[in-house]
């Protein structure tokens, strides 16, 4: 469609237009999100409690000297994202063994590492709870098994959180 | 009264001709799409879900992790983060190791303080040509080894048996 006195063509849509189909598309959307039930948390993943976890870090193959660096008191974030990851309750240090095989016998035995360390850490933070997971008071998901990357006061680590204590054990 | 259409294309004065097609078109499109999706498939497969227990191994674990399962406990995918099942037995056996002696042969040893977890999952889903779809579109079948997850517990496992 062309002005008379300017000669331009008009535009096929004006910006009322764009406005209403940008609005029937989100509209479409949302029907189609909300029937999905992507827009509904499924059941498992609504928070049921809040509280406070207790859970175990280890972290291996320590120069000697350095478990020294891990005390009781300590506020632990991820190194990550700077979650915070809760306060420690606990330190244990062992001796780092790893797996070894007789090469006679091909039998299986554990033996120390010289001069390296494991610590143990129990670490307690405020929590909330869901079916699926527990989540500490930073944001932080824990489960047992999987690798966790820590900075406490002037220092840093990489370890395996071995266990994450139930609620009705607690 | 108005005119239906007024000389600028606009119904009644209000809204142009064109923004009402565009309308009706999407919403012809989205009653489409979620006729599809949401009732067409369903009506297309109507069969009540059937049960289906598959065992998992865990293998070569501490005895953290083997203590941090329960029966009850839920499993869930890593990668498509849904539910695939409820733990209904737990099974642990020490964890044994194919190794060479210094002659060359083969030999299986027991490795201590490390275990063979199994469990025992109950769900419901599709099986259809001897082929099983837990929740009717997570595949399992024996010897696939999957990423997985309870709320306590994030560990790698493979499907032992499927039935």
């Amino acid at each position: 469609m062309e002005n008379e006195t300017t000669g331009k063509r008009k535009p096929l849509l004006n910006v009322f237009d764009i406005v209403i189909i940008l609005l029937a598309a989100a509209a479409a959307v949302l029907f189609l999100l909300w029937r999905s039930g992507r827009l509904t948390p499924k059941e498992e993943d609504v928070v049921q409690n809040t509280g406070t976890v207790r859970y175990s870090v280890e972290i291996t193959n320590l120069d000697y000297g350095t478990e020294e660096k891990f005390q009781v008191g300590d506020e632990l974030l991820d190194t990550i994202r700077n979650f915070a990851l809760g306060t420690v309750t606990g330190v244990e240090i062992r001796e780092t063994t790893v797996m070894s095989r007789n090469l006679e016998t091909a039998e299986y035995f554990e033996t120390t590492v010289p001069d390296r360390k494991t610590v143990i850490l129990t670490v307690e933070s405020p929590c909330t709870e869901s079916g699926s997971a527990i989540v500490v008071d930073g944001g932080y998901t824990i489960r047992g098994g999987s690798t966790i990357n820590i900075t406490g006061p002037a220092y840093y680590g990489v370890g395996v959180i071995l266990f994450v204590e139930r609620g009705t054990d607690r | 009264m108005k005119k239906l259409l007024d000389n600028r294309g606009r119904l009644f004065g209000v809204i142009s001709v064109i923004d009402v097609i565009v309308i009706l078109l999407i919403l012809l499109l989205t009653a489409g799409v979620y006729l599809r999706f949401f009732v067409m498939e369903k009506t297309a497969v109507a069969t009540e879900s059937d049960p289906i227990t598959y065992e998992l191994l865990i293998a070569g674990v501490r005895d953290y992790t083997v203590n941090g399962f329960r029966e009850g406990d839920i499993v869930y995918d890593t990668v498509q983060n849904v539910n695939i099942g409820t733990i209904s037995a737990i099974r642990v056996e020490p964890n044994t190791s194919n190794t060479t002696l210094l002659d060359g042969t083969y030999v299986t040893r027991t490795v201590p303080d490390r275990y063979n977890v199994f469990l025992t999952i109950d769900t419901t889903g599709l099986i259809s040509g001897n082929r099983y779809y837990v929740n009717r579109t997570y595949g399992i079948g024996v010897n696939t080894t999957r990423s997985m997850y309870t709320k306590y517990v994030a560990f790698s496992a493979t499907v032992t048996s499927v039935g």
